[in-house]
């Protein structure tokens, strides 16, 4: 594993966690395919409100550790075109985020960064989701 | 001198140990996300990505939930595992649908079988006990062409 992802999970170790949710499916047949991630969470500053960010977002880092353990969101099927989209990075207006710290409240994902890459892998995942 | 030495030594080998997963448990036990997604057109045998490094798993509760909406005809979730590191694939459990919701299990062992057996594909509702490597994949296989139905295929690993 990458120094960097070491790193990060000592951080994110005074973090807290949450839970990334993958809806599929569409009413009333929807299933969840969730993981349990270590995340520091902040309000997100005012230079970063644009676009889809707002003010009353907040902004997540999150490490690969726990979705790669959990090999998340599981089996995929082919797409045959390429370059196909990492299944792993969170989706934008797609995944859901729950802080379990707080309520069980399901926050849309407003904004996700590019993955940060470092030698061909994942170290960090950023991305801005709902209240 | 020496006999602090000797138990700095053992100390040390019972650190090592802790740290190491006994002989014959499962490297990642868990529940994994064989398959979630919905069926429209037909498949034809459509292999999801794998889920990996399940080396010592010794047997796997398998759940699959059809969730029909409209339309289709039959639906076919084969689970397969793979003892060569994804080149051959075995089938180990065969779940059929057609246009209903239902909600289908089994449990396969990697521990039960103890005489030779020749291999089989699966073609009806079964099992094939007692293989398991350390890969699982669902393959999809759908006629007719189905709405708002979902398939779920979770496997917990241990």
């Amino acid at each position: 594993m990458s120094a960097y992802i070491d790193a990060l999970d000592n951080a994110l170790q005074k973090g807290e966690w949450l839970i990334l949710r993958r809806k599929v499916g569409s009413s009333p047949n929807v299933q969840n395919v969730d993981v349990r991630v270590r995340a520091a969470v902040r309000p997100v500053k005012a230079e970063e409100v644009a676009g889809a960010i707002s003010m009353t977002d907040s902004w997540a880092v999150i490490s690969p550790t726990q979705i790669n353990e959990a090999q998340w969101p599981g089996g995929q099927p082919p797409t045959g075109a390429l370059p196909r989209v990492d299944p792993r990075v969170p989706r934008q207006s797609i995944d859901q985020i729950i802080r379990t710290s707080i309520d069980n409240r399901e926050r849309a994902i407003s904004y996700v960064k590019p993955p940060f890459i470092v030698d061909d892998e994942i170290v960090r995942i950023e991305f801005t989701f709902v209240g | 001198m020496r006999a602090r030495i000797a138990s700095a030594f053992v100390a040390f080998a019972l650190l090592l140990g802790a740290a190491v997963a006994p002989a014959g448990s499962v490297t990642n036990p868990g529940v994994y996300t064989l398959a979630a997604r919905q069926i429209t057109t037909a498949l034809s045998a459509e292999a999801q990505t794998a889920i990996a490094d399940l080396d010592g798993a010794t047997a796997v509760s398998i759940d699959v939930n059809f969730a029909y909406g409209s339309g289709g005809s039959t639906a076919v979730v084969v689970v397969q595992t793979s003892l060569d590191g994804g080149t051959t694939w075995r089938d180990i459990a065969y779940f059929s649908f057609g246009t209903a919701t239902a909600v289908k299990y089994a449990n396969v062992s990697g521990l039960t079988a103890k005489a030779t057996g020749a291999y089989a594909a699966l073609a009806a509702d079964g099992v094939n006990d007692g293989l398991l490597g350390n890969q699982l994949r669902a393959v999809i296989t759908t006629t007719g062409t189905y709405a708002n139905t979902l398939v779920t295929v979770r496997a917990s690993v241990r």
